[in-house]
């Protein structure tokens, strides 16, 4: 007979809600938004419009009286919805292969 | 009316590194769906896209409790919510039941029609990528005429069923249809169901890049097209009165409609369209014109 | 938020009652007096006098439930798990084809741990068509952990839906239950059913809390996404833990009730007739049982050392009380109602397996008797046993 253990509990299926849970999915990329910030208006349509979402107005940043919109590279898939919509066209989508930094680190 | 910067201010309950793929416009639409209704939302979610996209076990992606259901089970399982709630005295919170168009156009249908009938307290949103995307891009009962899938490789003959004129007939207090590319709409005709007790439909396309085979890129183009070519109606009805909405008013004169084959050019699921395939999707626009325009009348 | 959280009321039963009502009834009553929170049924004969009284208890007012009339069985049990995930108390009663139509939910309830109690009206399945009692619908889901309890008479109809709460909300259990009759045997018949005050049903059944998983906005998770492999050994085994579990479980909330109620119809199996002198079991189930007491009585006046085991609970198995059972038995006789295609009888293959690993490996017969409700009197079983004891003495 199993040893009845006083500490059991029912498990079930629960999964807690959080960032990046298929992983850091900025590694799906190969091609990288780029903002161009002096075009920018920071309409947010590109905001509006990220499936992720991973794109947003950081309206303390000083660089600007609006702010300034930052990519979380962490998790942008490279859909390239934000250059394809950008009123503007000031955002360029690059080949991940342009990021040298990011190969050098691994070495 | 809702404007850009006011839904941008709106809670995210869509966190980013999900698994859905690049562009994904089921996510999107799922991220302005919970900024519409808030926080205080419990979810049905059966077998589709969304049930895998929310990434693996024990982590999700999803910021609302959810339960996630077997395939035909959307509307039933979300019924029993509400049943739940009701008789705990909570009046609050919003069940909310995404479902794919398989599970509610086909192997969901009755389950969809009896919660419609029984008037559920529920808003269900079918949001549909007109196909089985989850499974490989299958045919479903919503597929256009034409469209190459993996079970239509000649292009899918015969009309699709419209399951929101399916929901109008169950004389409910809101039934609408959206549209990913146009969040304001999408968001209002929710924000406009959530005020109603009772069960309220929202048909949402959702176009897929990888189903539909184009450039991810243009997943808001494609969606705009859509309603631009007048291949997508958006119309919303409160309790059984039709209204047309403002995005497609003007293509109700087939003169100031994009050509199909606009809205066609982008996606490789048409790529080599019969001619006459092509003529009968054109042919379903038309019929789901007239039939919009009739019903618009009845008072 | 307005949260109450206010039981649903069950009016009439200030006093003890006793009612001569059928098996359909007295399930009735019993979900009625457990303060279910959801019902959500669809008819199908023969269990369809179940759900038409609650539907009276609902709209007559004296039964508080929210009851949702589903478009067919598999949306019952989607609401089931939907109200049950949202943590409230829920009941439905089916048979058959209608259990089947909605198997892949309750292999999902069970598997996903929401407990919910359903009066099964064991029914045959078709081709043919027949309404009468057969006992595959139910034994058929078996492999899912579902608690399955099997009554041979109304009152223990009534009795076990209210413990079959207790045990399935247990906080070291957390399964769905389904109690099961034979149909138009138990389901139509009438016999008299002792019913206690409410005030002693709410003390026996507090309302249900789970612990393990609620839907609740203030905590939000999900429930069921996609899981790799590795994570369903933990789990899986979790809920062999709480079948486990659950014998003593539910041997203590059967003595519990005989202590309150003075009701008492075996805990996890039956026994009649079984003393320090018998050599032959006979092992049964459900209403044949009670017939087959009968047939002890018989067969010890013609100086056979026989008696019964009935199994009342099929899952979990009760195995180690089985081979404590049959240490020194030399026979054990299967008369059952439902063959497992392909083998033998479902509590033939069960028993034996059980058995094989005791010291003692009796003798077995094999009777698969009272096919789609053909009647198994007491006369008839006692021949079949005297004909299997004739072959040993050849």
């Amino acid at each position: 007979m199993p040893k009845v253990k006083d500490d059991f509990e029912v498990e079930t299926w629960s999964s807690k809600p959080t960032k990046g849970a298929a992983g850091k999915t900025g590694l799906w990329r190969t091609y990288r938004p780029i903002i161009n910030h002096d075009e920018c208006t920071r309409c947010e349509i590109c905001v509006l419009y990220c499936p992720e979402p991973c794109i947003e107005l950081d309206e303390k940043d000083p660089s600007h009286e609006k702010g300034k919109i930052i990519i979380d590279y962490d998790y942008c898939k490279g859909c390239g919805i934000c250059a394809n919509e950008c009123p503007r066209h000031c955002i360029e989508m690059v080949k991940e292969t342009e990021f040298i930094e990011d190969t050098e680190e691994e070495k | 009316m809702v404007t850009t910067k006011e839904i941008l201010r709106l809670p995210e309950s869509v966190l980013p590194g999900h698994a859905a793929c690049a562009g994904c416009s089921s996510s999107l639409g799922l991220r302005y769906a919970l900024k519409a209704l808030g926080e205080n939302v419990i979810m049905s979610i059966p077998a589709c896209c969304t049930s895998v996209w929310q990434g693996p076990y024990p982590k999700s992606s999803i910021a609302v409790p959810v339960l996630n259901i077997a395939f035909a089970a959307a509307a039933s399982a979300a019924a029993g919510i509400s049943a739940a709630l009701e008789a705990k005295g909570n009046n609050d919170t919003t069940v909310l039941a995404w479902a794919g168009d398989g599970g509610s156009v086909d192997i969901g249908l009755a389950t969809i029609s009896g919660a419609a009938e029984r008037n559920d307290n529920m808003i269900y949103v079918t949001y549909s990528n007109e196909s089985y995307s989850n499974t490989g891009v299958q045919k479903s009962g919503a597929t256009p005429p034409g469209a190459r899938t993996t079970t239509t490789p000649n292009g899918r003959v015969g009309f699709p069923k419209d399951i929101s004129l399916i929901m109008w007939t169950h004389n409910l207090p809101y039934v609408a249809t959206a549209n990913t590319s146009y969040p304001r709409d999408f968001i209002e005709k929710l924000q406009k169901a959530q005020q109603m007790k009772g069960f309220k439909f929202i048909y949402l396309l959702a176009p897929c890049a990888v189903g539909w085979r184009f450039p991810s890129e243009k997943t808001i183009e494609v969606g705009k097209l859509a309603v631009q070519s007048g291949a997508q109606i958006l119309w919303e009805a409160v309790n059984g009165d039709i209204e047309i909405s403002s995005l497609s008013k003007k293509y109700e004169d087939p003169t100031k409609r994009k050509p199909l084959e606009e809205y066609l050019q982008y996606q490789g699921r048409f790529r080599g369209i019969k001619p006459e395939l092509k003529q009968s999707y054109k042919d379903y626009i038309d019929y789901q014109w007239s039939i919009i325009t009739s019903l618009a009348k009845i008072r | 938020m307005t949260v109450t959280n206010k039981p649903p009321i069950s009016l009439g039963h200030d006093d003890p009652l006793t009612l001569i009502i059928s098996g359909n009834h007295a399930a009735a009553y019993a979900a009625k007096m457990a303060r279910v929170e959801v019902v959500a049924a669809y008819p199908i004969t023969p269990s369809t006098g179940c759900i038409e009284k609650v539907s009276d208890f609902v709209d007559g007012g004296t039964m508080g439930a929210k009851y949702i009339k589903v478009e067919s069985e598999h949306s019952a049990a989607g609401a089931l798990i939907g109200a049950s995930a949202t943590g409230a108390r829920t009941f439905s009663s089916t048979s058959s084809h209608g259990l089947l139509y909605m198997a892949e939910l309750v292999w999902w309830a069970a598997l996903a741990r929401f407990p919910t109690v359903m009066s099964i009206v064991n029914r045959e399945l078709a081709p043919a068509w027949s309404i009468w009692a057969q006992t595959q619908d139910s034994m058929g889901l078996r492999d899912s952990g579902c608690i399955q309890y099997y009554c041979k008479n109304v009152q223990e109809v009534f009795d076990t839906c209210l413990m079959a709460y207790k045990v399935g909300e247990h906080e070291h259990v957390y399964m769905p239950s389904l109690v099961c009759q034979d149909a138009f045997i138990l389901s139509h018949t009438s016999a008299p059913v002792d019913m206690p005050r409410q005030k002693e049903v709410d003390d026996f059944l507090p309302p249900y809390n789970p612990k393990h998983f609620k839907l609740d906005p203030k905590n939000p998770v999900t429930h069921s996404n996609l899981s790799y492999p590795e994570h369903f050994r933990g789990k899986r085994f979790n809920i062999m833990e709480s079948t486990y579990r659950a014998k003593q479980i539910i041997k203590d909330v059967c003595a519990d009730y005989k202590k309150r109620f003075g009701k008492f119809h075996g805990d996890l199996l039956d026994i009649y007739g079984i003393d320090a002198k018998t050599k032959h079991i006979i092992v049964s189930h459900s209403s044949i049982a009670e017939e087959i007491e009968v047939a002890i009585d018989i067969l010890k006046e013609k100086g056979y050392n026989v008696g019964l085991i009935r199994i009342r609970v099929l899952r979990p198995f009760p195995d180690e009380e089985f081979r404590e059972l049959c240490k020194n038995i030399d026979t054990i006789h299967f008369i059952e109602r439902a063959p497992s295609y392909g083998f033998k009888g479902v509590l033939a293959i069960d028993t034996m397996a059980a058995l094989y690993e005791g010291s003692n490996h009796p003798k077995a017969f094999h009777h698969i008797e009272g096919l789609s409700g053909m009647d198994v009197t007491a006369e008839y079983a006692a021949d079949l046993i005297e004909k299997d004891l004739e072959t040993l003495k050849r």
